[in-house]
């Protein structure tokens, strides 16, 4: 149908690009994350979250499974199967005590 | 110049820093443990002895190069139940209006109103990307609605930035930080999943 896009050439180049554009972007939200994550401004803005009961509310919970995979299907975030398996320690709450580190934990970790 | 970076791996070819995130893409497969340890000895060398603008090149080029290195790896956290289960959090407690009543309870006065580490970057950072007229857009456009806006907290940044004190986080514009946060994770989640999509079509063209 059109030769150009029937090139193997052309694809290969166009899925070069995409990657590029892909990197491009993932780049600037880094850069924005890592800025945020290693501000103090975060940590305080943690103190105000985790101050009270908003502890629960950003403490995840393996019983909410399926409201994290609706989250992540609205949101085209996709997901890895293998990684949404049962937490081997029987709390479903995270292995880690504090929500705070448990939170930063996972926030800094990326 | 960041001797032992890209350098390395491209048979001792000099790479302005500009251009470096750019060929990383192109190399990076070739990286061994033993050029990841050259390159970083190179990239601590280069930044010791880097002037202050040099040091701010040579630390966002090192960023792209840990970022092409370790994707995957950040890829997999961030789309594994924890980590989506936080942002989902995140943002839920602003759906629910939890963070606002968060940040009415919060005792503001215990504050000083100086910046702290961090927050010139930071500031410098929103202040950069807002100037891109297309970054500050593409985040909001990730939150839920009645919350697509930061222009508090772009307002203080800008007057920050301008001042030079980069104190920027108050009762204020703590909605709209959390608002940010909340855009930056969703953002950050979803182009690692796009990048990963790009990477599997690319694998079945070749």
């Amino acid at each position: 149908m059109n030769a150009a896009l029937d090139d193997p050439s052309f694809q290969k180049n166009l899925c070069e690009t995409t990657q590029i554009d892909c990197f491009k972007c993932l780049d600037v939200y880094a850069r924005v994350l890592t800025s945020i994550l290693a501000s103090t401004s975060f940590a305080t803005h943690m103190r105000v979250l985790l101050q009270t009961e908003f502890i629960s509310f950003v403490t995840p919970k393996f019983a909410n499974l399926r409201v994290y995979k609706r989250f992540a299907k609205d949101h085209e975030l996709g997901f890895e199967p293998a990684s949404w398996d049962a937490p081997a320690v029987q709390d479903d709450y995270m292995e880690v005590g504090d929500p705070k580190t448990s939170c930063e934990l996972v926030l800094i970790g990326l | 110049m960041i001797s032992g970076t890209a350098t390395t791996c491209r048979d001792g070819e000099s790479i302005n820093p500009p251009q470096f995130p750019m060929l990383i893409c192109c190399v990076i497969r070739q990286i061994t443990l033993d050029l990841h340890i050259k390159t970083v000895v190179g990239y601590l060398n280069g930044y010791r002895n880097a002037s202050p603008e040099e040091q701010e090149k040579y630390a966002r080029c090192f960023s792209s190069y840990l970022l092409v290195f370790c994707w995957r790896k950040m890829h997999s956290r961030i789309v594994s139940w924890p980590a989506v289960g936080i942002i989902q959090g995140l943002d839920s407690i602003l759906t629910n209006n939890s963070v606002m009543q968060a940040i009415d309870d919060f005792a503001w006065d215990s504050l000083s109103n100086k910046r702290g580490r961090g927050d010139r970057t930071l500031a410098k950072v929103l202040a950069a990307a807002a100037a891109t007229g297309t970054v500050i857009p593409d985040i909001i456009k990730l939150l839920p609605d009645n919350h697509q806006s930061i222009a508090k907290l772009l307002e203080v940044v800008n007057c920050a930035v301008m001042d030079e004190h980069y104190h920027i986080y108050n009762k204020d514009t703590a909605l709209d930080f959390h608002r940010l946060l909340v855009g930056t994770l969703i953002g950050w989640a979803r182009s690692l999943e796009n990048l990963k999509i790009a990477k599997m079509v690319s694998k079945r063209h070749k």
